[in-house]
Order: C-alpha cells, then structure tokens, then sequence
C-alpha cells in the first residue's frame, strides 16, 4: 500500500534522525547543533452545546514533533508529525467523525491516518510538514510538504491560493501543509518572487507566481496563476501603516479557464488595520467581500466549520466583518475578544479568549466560540463551543 | 506573556543595541558620552546573546535571543527561548520592520504603533531610536561632577535633547566610568522634571577584549517592585556583517 509505505518512510526517517540526535545533539540549543527537535503536548477539552441538542464533550492529547536536520550551509530538511489521541462524545456520536479526522486534502493523503479507530476513541497521526530545502546564493528551492503563506491580513486571506485556512480552527496553530515544489529568489534584501506548484488529493495542480517588494514603506506583492487546474487566478496585496496603524490588503480575482470568453470571473477582497495603543492594548480590524457567495450555498455553520477550505470558501456571507481586542490584563494573562458579524446570514460569530502564561513552557487557554446565524438551506442555528487547554512546550 | 508583550521586548532590546554613530564637533562631555556609546555598542557591529529577565515578586519569565547589530540602520534579532518563541526573527531595515513566524511560515510587516511602545511599564518607549535619535547628536551634554557608582569614579553627565530632537525624555543623566567608559548608571525623566525611570549597569566583565557590564537592570519609577534584568550572555564587537545579512532571505534561515 503506498500510503502505509509513506507514512513508513516519515516516521522511519523521524525515528532515524531522533535515534542520531539522541547520540549527537538532544534537547541542545547551541549553535553547532544541526539537529533539532521541538514540539509540545496539548490537553483540550471541548464541551459543544447545540439547540437540541444535550452538551457534547470530547477530550484530546495533542502531541507535535518538528524535526529540522541542519545539514549544511545549503541543504536542511524537516519532518513535523501531528498525533492526537481523541476521545468522548463526538468520535461516539458521529459515524462520519473519524472520516473528518483522517481526512487529508494533499497529493500524499495516506499521511494522515487514523492508526487506531474505536467506538469511543481514535488515535491520529498526521506528517503534516516532509521537505528538503536547497539554498544556493539567492536562490532556494523546498520539496515536499510545506506551508506556502502569501497572505498578509489576519482573518481571510484571498492571496493565500495554497493554504487557506480557517480562523475557528485555532488549536490547529501550524495549519496544514500543500505538497508542492517552491522555487523562491530574492532579487534585494526586501523582496521576494515565488514560484510553486502543488498538486492535490483529486490530481488537481494549482501553480502560480508570486513577487513581493517593499516600496514607499510599504511590502506590495503581485501574484497570478492557475488554481486547481481550471480556473485563473490574478492577485495583488499589500502591508503597510497609515498614522501609525498597521494597513494591509488582499485581492484575488478568479475566472474559469474553461469557456473563458462568456462566463465571468469572481472577485475576493480583504482589508484589514491593526493598532497598538500606549497601554498594550492591540485591536484590529477587517472587511471581507466574498465574491463567489452565490456559488457556495453553505448548509450550515457546521458544515462550514468543518469543510476544508480553499480560497473560494473563505467565508459564508457575501461581506464579512471581524474586529478583535487584545490587553494584557496581567503580564502573565492576556485577553481577547473577537467578534464576526455576517450581515448576508445575519449571523455574528463571539469568540473571548484568556491565554496565562503558567511558567515559561507551560500555558493555560480558554476558549469560547459562540455562533448564531440563519442559512437559506438550514434555516436559523446557534451553536456554542468552549474550550480548555493546555500546552507543554518543549 | 503572549505574542505583542514578548514583541515588544524584544525590539526594546533590539533598540538598545542599535548603535548611534554620531559626528560631534564640541569636546569633552559629549566626547564621553561617544565614547561610552561605541565601548558598549562597537563602533560598526555587534554580534551578541542575552537572557532578559522580567522579575516580579511572585514570578519571574525569561527570553533568550541573539542580535546582529550594525550600525544605526539594520538589526536582526532572533529568538533562542522560550521552546515556545524560539526560532522567530525580527529585522530592522531603516525605519522597515518585519517579523518571521517559521512555524506558520508567514512575514508580518510591524506597524509602527507597535514599535512606539511602552517598555515594561515604564515610559521608555522604542519610538525616539527608531526615529534615529542619539544620545550623541540629539543632546546637550553637561559635565556637571563626578561621583562613584558602586565604587567606580564616573563622569556625572547631564543631557538636555535639542528642541527638534524626536526623544520623549525632558532629561538624562548618566554616570559614565572614567576608566573604561561603561554608562553605569542613567536616570531619565519626563518633561515636568519626574524621574520615570533608573538603568543600573554591573557585573563588568571582559568581552572580545572590552570592559563591559553584564549585568542590566531597568526600574520603573512608579513601579518599584517590577524590574527587568538584560545579562549580557556573549558579545563581539566590529565583525564584518555584509549588509546583506539583513536581509529577508536570512531571517528565515539565520541560526544561533
């Protein structure tokens, strides 16, 4: 089976390189190390509360290593392996749970798998970064399974054609990786230009160029190319200030390849400010316009929450608006409330959370996601998680 | 401490470290200041390692970094600890900044209102250096005695910024070692004459063949138990760094 072979490989390659760095260079920090190797240990529990539905609880421990082999000046590598081990209500209640959890939307998708699948409990793994990475001057080039970030605001990201992710998701921090060949050169000290082309779980390549500069204060970046075999793609973005205020941006325009002349393309456009007042507090603000709305026909929030995202599903309303406030209460304690407002769905989206620093290493979360919305298909829906966690780094 | 606290520390020192390269034409209390300005900073560069402590009566937090400094203009900084930081680097072209998160692969461009920050409570704040101001160029300096700190004879040096300066202080005072030049002391103060806040330098120790204190510690006047200690880990002064090392190809592949 190739993907059981694969998975082989990964963690053979991990054991392999675990087993030299326990003899060489485990858990050292100085700098004539090549090897490393970092990770943490999540607990989470998740208590999800539904109209109609009675309080479901699921429990996770949440295990990540990342490998990086230094080999040289020119060539280093890297290995990340994600386990969860997941139990409670959610993997008893839902046939289709260990599906969603095994799911892997790239080209070498048996590398997430679920090893062990009970009626209450299931045992994931995921290899969810594999490259080799070559410099050679200004030029550099990364093989393999890799996070490719074009995105320059926070929430939603039109530029980011290969890893569009999801804001809910936020115990995911390191997000999905695209299998893929980048090619990248930087032509000055503050610009960049990409090229990449990743291929998919359904064979489907996407392949696009990307060029970043800095100019009159600000990074500016260009970027076109074809998505997921059919449809073209053209982008531009940008990250700079205004009075002292982060102001950054985000357009992508998609048409399909197929039948170009008489059918018309679709427009995704973000923008976002962020600031920073004297007393730490740190609010930020954005906008989302969803041009493919009409074609997407979401469900339910549920359905959303859950689906794999790509550029096209950012978001689920035609508009979409997100502010988010942080303060740091006590230096150990910092607080955030976000808040999505959806007019199309009239829905809003409260997220507050309290993040404290219990040692150097060690953090305490909670988290709560509450969404109320009315989906044409699905009619009105509220929906509520909570969330605690907590995270052992090393 | 989360992401924009450990951000902001970490520019604060980065700041610190950013020499002034001044041109001064009037002699001797600005000469002193000069020449306590290089003996810390290196007249060029400066490669070093650093644990910050932020200390607390109940609880105390550390950051481990290393810096590339040159000059005024391009610093690089990169985190060595926390497990949970560690990795990410922050670059400072001119009055550019930007910020590497390796583990989600994504370059930020900082805001300047990030930059303008408060440090720690106090209201030292980032946004007078970045704004290229030097304790050479943007002060009248006074020599106005000599007295000892903590049994070392220093230059007592009263330094008022000149009307167009872009520095937030109404004063600084700093008391410099005659001997080795080291700043081992300086108040500084807001525009109605307060003392808002006390740098104590110790530990001296001999680095790449310099004198230099080790040992940092800022207090914040109003706020007499919160302290941040800076120990100075390692330091090399004057090293060629091509300007190209501060670049953002490098940030995402420097090491310590």
């Amino acid at each position: 089976m190739p993907g059981r072979s694969l998975i082989s490989i990964a963690t053979g390659l991990l054991a392999a390189l675990l087993l030299f760095s326990s003899n060489t260079a485990m858990a050292q920090d100085s700098g004539s190390n090549n090897l490393k190797l970092n990770g943490y240990v999540k607990f989470m529990n998740t208590i999800m509360d539904q109209e109609g539905i009675t309080w479901l609880n699921e429990s996770m421990f949440h295990n990540r290593l990342d490998l990086r082999w230094y080999a040289s000046r020119s060539f280093r590598t890297g290995v990340s392996i994600r386990n969860r081990f997941i139990y409670g209500d959610l993997v008893e209640s839902f046939p289709s749970y260990n599906d969603l959890i095994s799911r892997d939307y790239g080209y070498f998708h048996k590398l997430t798998r679920n090893l062990v699948e009970e009626k209450s409990y299931l045992v994931n793994t995921s290899v969810d970064r594999l490259w080799m990475h070559y410099t050679h001057g200004s030029f550099e080039v990364r093989i393999g399974r890799q996070r490719i970030n074009w995105g320059q605001t926070y929430v939603w990201n039109p530029n980011d054609l290969f890893n569009a992710y999801s804001f809910f998701d936020f115990d995911y921090e390191e997000k999905p990786g695209s299998d893929a060949i980048r090619l990248m050169y930087y032509p000055t000290f503050t610009s960049a230009a990409e090229l990449a082309v990743k291929v998919n779980r359904n064979d489907q390549v996407t392949a696009a160029g990307y060029y970043r500069f800095n100019q009159w204060g600000y990074d500016w970046q260009l970027l076109g190319g074809i998505l997921n075999d059919d449809e073209y793609v053209a982008g531009m973005g940008w990250s700079g200030n205004i009075a002292g205020a982060g102001f950054s941006g985000e357009m992508t325009y998609l048409r399909p390849g197929k039948s170009f002349p008489d059918t018309s393309g679709i427009l995704l456009a973000s923008a976002s400010a962020s600031y920073m007042f004297d007393n730490s507090m740190y609010m930020q603000i954005e906008g989302f316009y969803n041009g493919n709305y009409e074609h997407m026909n979401p469900g339910s929030f549920q359905s959303y929450y859950y689906r794999p995202l790509t550029v096209k599903t950012l978001s689920f309303s035609k508009f979409s608006w997100f502010t988010q406030v942080s303060y740091p209460i006590h230096p150990l304690l910092d607080g955030t409330l976000a808040l999505m407002y959806y007019p199309d769905i009239d829905g809003f989206f409260i997220n507050p959370s309290f993040q404290y620093s219990l040692t150097d290493n060690v953090q305490l979360s909670a988290f709560a996601q509450l969404f109320q919305g009315k989906f044409v298909a699905g009619g009105q829906e509220k929906i509520n998680f909570i969330f605690f966690r907590f995270k052992w780094s090393f | 401490m989360k992401r924009f606290e450990t951000i902001l520390l970490i520019l604060a020192c980065m700041f610190m470290l950013l020499s002034s390269a001044g041109y001064a034409q009037d002699m001797s209390a600005k000469d002193i200041v000069r020449e306590a300005e290089d003996q810390w900073q290196g007249e060029k560069s400066s490669i070093s390692t650093m644990t910050m402590k932020i200390i607390r009566p109940t609880w105390e937090r550390t950051i481990e970094m290393k810096n590339w400094i040159k000059g005024r203009h391009f610093a690089l900084t990169l985190i060595t600890g926390p497990a949970s930081e560690k990795g990410q680097t922050f670059l400072k072209r001119h009055n550019d900044m930007w910020h590497w998160m390796p583990s989600i692969g994504r370059l930020i461009k900082l805001p300047p209102s990030m930059m303008s920050q408060g440090w720690m409570g106090s209201d030292y704040t980032n946004d007078d250096i970045l704004k290229e101001s030097s304790i050479v160029t943007d002060y009248q300096h006074s020599l106005i005695g000599e007295e000892p700190v903590n049994g070392r004879v220093c230059y007592k040096i009263r330094m008022i910024p000149n009307e167009d300066a872009a520095v937030v202080w109404g004063k600084v005072i700093k008391w410099i070692s005659k001997q080795h030049y080291n700043q081992l002391k300086s108040e500084y103060y807001d525009e109605d004459g307060e003392r808002v806040r006390t740098e104590l330098l110790s530990h001296l120790k001999s680095m790449d063949n310099r004198i230099v204190p080790t040992h940092i510690e800022v207090t914040p006047e109003d706020e007499k138990n919160k302290k941040t200690v800076l120990e100075l880990n390692q330091i090399k002064f004057n090293r060629d760094i091509p300007d190209g090392f501060f670049s953002q190809q490098n940030m995402k592949r420097v090491r310590p």
